[in-house]
């Protein structure tokens, strides 16, 4: 598997070579173009453990819907994902988001996980396990989205952020505005607290920000959604 | 005649750089500054050929009624074109031949090429984008623009392609519209209906999706009024 990203920053797009019987999951419209010798299915984006027993596969059925409901209303993505599988060397799938922005490509060795934005989620290999998690009430009440995937196992993973992508490694604290946060680690441990005091969270136009602690990495994006909406929206004729 | 294109693939911009006498075509308001010797017309001709009905024709494509005609005036002159949407501009240089052109893509021209609108059939229509395309002939060169960043394949064989990814193609390629895998993934995927491309040719594609953009930006504007 070779995985490519092209156009960064602005309009980044990966472009994924696959050796025959390997798979790619992406999110449900994240398809540019693909060659010949794909075929393609479409799954409900799995939470599953495949290794689990009959009830235990029930269990995780349940879960799993559960968890794409949840995705859908909450997270604001797609509560499936599609597959292509390549049946001939070669075979390329072409991916990009819908947002203008940048792609980064994380590789998991099995030992470290991240937490993704359930927006900023493209794409990733089949080895690698999502996992649906609250971010806590207080993510909420930041306005973003309150869900994170948290992603583990060995594999390969694409993200994409509004914006370019900065990678900082965090050791000891940092702090976040929430709606330029793309991904972390969760070795570090966040906290949502507010930027200041009464005043300057009320007044600074900040508000509520996340403090990762610890040691791990962080992804952020250099432009806020949500403040290019609140500055378009009066900029457009009533 | 030729172009230069700066700022690219973000904010790409095309500079025509003319000798005397000679004329770039371009659609309208797409004039950011110009030489101060350049001579305007504005005709509702597609190259001298085609007349009103030509500029009809060119309207149902989703292109102006009108072109502008910029002519350098006793000495050389520049004439700096930006399209309407963020993205890239590409330039190709036709010698003959023939590429069809999403409507929203023509940019500029050379004198020599023309334009013509070709009914796509009602499988462009069911693709989601506009049901007429336009179809470039002539010898030149042509500036067309992308929302995103512009990607060439050469296909030789086939290959599929999300129908608001498409920018052009040229005629060595045929098309059909296609659903996106079997039912159930056409109806669940997000994708819908695809483009799938067979023979021998170049397609510009677009990284981005001006549709899926409205989409994830819109649901977050307040509803429009009536």
């Amino acid at each position: 598997m070779l995985i490519e990203v092209e156009s960064r920053p602005s309009y980044a797009m990966a472009t994924v070579t696959l050796n025959q019987g390997e798979t790619f999951l992406s999110e449900a419209g994240a398809m540019v173009a693909f060659t010949d010798g794909l075929s393609l299915d479409t799954k409900f984006a799995s939470t599953a453990d495949p290794d689990a027993g009959f009830v235990g596969r029930v269990i995780g059925f349940v879960v799993t819907i559960f968890a794409a409901i949840v995705r859908k209303v909450m997270g604001g993505e797609s509560m499936f994902l599609n597959e292509f599988r390549s049946t001939q060397v070669g075979a390329q799938v072409m991916l990009a988001p819908a947002l203008v922005g940048d792609i980064v490509h994380h590789t998991l060795s099995g030992d470290t996980k991240l937490r993704v934005q359930a927006s900023s989620f493209l794409a990733c290999s089949p080895g690698v396990k999502q996992k649906l998690v609250f971010g806590g009430l207080r993510m909420i009440l930041s306005k973003e989205g309150a869900f994170f995937l948290e992603c583990s196992g060995e594999g390969d993973l694409l993200v994409n952020a509004y914006g370019g992508i900065v990678e900082v490694d965090v050791d000891g604290a940092y702090v976040v505005d929430t709606g330029h946060l793309v991904a972390y680690e969760p070795s570090l441990t966040a906290r949502v607290r507010s930027v200041g005091g009464l005043k300057a969270t009320m007044m600074s136009g900040e508000g509520l920000v996340l403090e990762l602690s610890g040691k791990g990495k962080l992804y952020m994006q250099t432009r806020n959604l949500g403040s290019f909406v609140g500055w378009v929206t009066p900029q457009l004729p009533s | 005649m030729n172009f230069d294109i700066k700022y690219g693939p973000s904010y790409a911009l095309a500079i025509a750089r003319l000798a005397d006498g000679e004329t770039v075509v371009a659609e309208p308001s797409a004039m950011v500054s110009m030489s101060s010797n350049v001579q305007v017309t504005t005709t509702y001709k597609s190259s001298g050929k085609g007349g009103l009905l030509g500029g009809l024709k060119r309207m149902l494509g989703g292109e102006s009624f009108f072109q502008n005609h910029f002519t350098a005036t006793g000495g050389p002159a520049n004439v700096d074109l930006a399209p309407k949407m963020v993205g890239d501009v590409e330039v190709t240089e036709l010698n003959g031949g023939k590429l069809y052109l999403q409507s929203s893509s023509y940019l500029a021209s050379g004198p020599g090429i023309e334009l013509n609108t070709k009914w796509g059939g009602a499988k462009t229509f069911l693709g989601g984008e506009g049901m007429f395309m336009l179809e470039v002939t002539g010898t030149g060169p042509l500036a067309f623009n992308s929302f995103g960043a512009i990607k060439v394949v050469d296909v030789d064989g086939s290959f599929t392609v999300d129908t608001g990814h498409i920018v052009a193609f040229e005629e060595g390629l045929q098309f059909s519209n296609k659903k996106f895998g079997g039912w159930k993934t056409f109806l669940l995927s997000g994708e819908g209906l695809v483009c799938h491309f067979t023979g021998k040719g170049r397609l510009w594609l677009q990284t981005r999706n001006p549709q899926a953009f409205g989409q994830a930006v819109g649901s977050m504007l307040p509803p429009r009024k009536r």
